[in-house]
């Protein structure tokens, strides 16, 4: 799931192809996809997903509803948004079966207690772990925090 | 001076036979007479050419109406082959044939099969066998080989490229999930899927890890 809650995920976009040879589903223009309460809008969304034959060499049984979801591709002014933080990107790629997501690009994470910014961040959904990098070639990772309550130090 | 040459003399004698007014009332008789006589003609014209002009303009309606009530067919059924090669049927309650366009039946609860085992069915449609044309409306209701199902007001098939296309708003659902759009085009044989406008789907993503605990 994209975020700490499962059930079904919405999304709506300006255009939509359904590509069952290639089964992938492309939705362009104003791209908004939300499961419970996070989010991920993008200028463009591939979803890829598990063929009926491939699930079922997966020995994913098919129960009439979706084949798994297998991928979910976002390009372009990327935004995902939970209600604890908002992080914004160029890329992003969730990956249903390992519920990872991994975004690329002036990756800019703002929370309630600051600001990270980096090249590479990748979140481990279950474990609601964040691997911030700056992408190696030199490249940094920057944070600014805020200090609540106490005074500045002069 | 005998008869004859007493003739010829009148004949050159300046005849005063009438008065003036006897003179008078002639001419106006004549236009009188005159006026009768145009006025004869006209009506008579109008008592000739007048049904023909309206028997053109009523007759428009009664063509149109006899060209809706051609021949008409009990369970028809109608074949050919896409461009793909690949055979389509189409069949219906009834069919009725247009008097004056040959190619174009009107059908009642067509049903067409495109063999790559997709069905579209409707409660109306038109078929036009020339330009392998099929109009469908009111309640058209897809299903195509990858278990899609989808409903809309009107489609438009393109038989022989084995196209849709529709620009009332559809819903459906498949195996990605449910879906609904403003407008849609079908293309390579239900292969792909195109929506457009105010698109909503909704994926049911099933784990397979929770799909082996069922």
């Amino acid at each position: 799931q994209l975020g700490n809650s499962r059930g079904p995920i919405e999304i709506t976009a300006d255009r939509f192809e359904l590509d069952d040879v290639k089964h992938e589903a492309i939705y362009q223009g104003n791209v908004d996809v939300i499961q419970g309460q996070s989010r991920i809008r993008a200028n463009k969304v591939v979803v890829s997903y598990w063929s009926k034959e491939s699930q079922k060499e997966r020995a994913a049984a098919a129960t009439g509803s979706i084949g798994a979801l297998k991928e979910i591709i976002a390009t372009g002014e990327v935004y995902y948004i939970t209600p604890v933080e908002k992080v914004k990107a160029e890329r992003g790629v969730y990956n249903a079966e390992k519920e990872r997501i991994t975004l690329s690009g002036n990756v800019l994470v703002t929370n309630a207690e600051g600001v990270i910014a980096g090249a590479h961040l990748v979140i481990d959904i279950p474990k609601g772990r964040y691997n911030m990098d700056g992408g190696g070639l030199g490249g940094r990772v920057t944070s600014v925090f805020e200090s609540v309550g106490e005074p500045p130090i002069q | 001076m005998n008869a004859i040459t007493q003739n010829k003399m009148q004949l050159w004698e300046p005849r005063r036979v009438t008065t003036l007014t006897q003179a008078r009332f002639r001419s106006s008789l004549v236009g009188l007479l005159r006026m009768l006589f145009m006025a004869g003609i006209a009506i008579s014209a109008g008592w000739l050419i007048g049904p023909v002009v309206v028997h053109a303009f009523t007759s428009g309606a009664s063509i149109q109406e006899n060209s809706v009530n051609g021949v008409t067919m009990l369970n028809p059924r109608f074949s050919g082959r896409d461009e793909n090669g690949n055979a389509f049927t189409l069949t219906a309650g009834t069919a009725q044939r247009r008097i004056d366009e040959l190619d174009v039946v009107d059908l009642q609860q067509p049903v067409l099969e495109d063999g790559l085992g997709g069905v579209v069915r409707a409660r109306t449609g038109v078929y036009d066998k020339g330009k392998e044309m099929l109009t469908l409306t009111d309640n058209v209701h897809f299903v195509d080989a990858s278990d899609y199902e989808l409903t809309t007001d009107s489609a438009v098939v393109f038989i022989s490229e084995n196209r849709v296309v529709g620009s009332t708003p559809l819903r459906g659902e498949g195996p990605l999930g449910e879906f609904r759009a403003d407008s849609y085009e079908v293309v390579d044989g239900g292969k792909r899927t195109i929506l457009i406008g105010n698109v909503w789907t909704q994926i049911v993503s099933v784990d397979p890890d929770e799909e082996g605990d069922n």
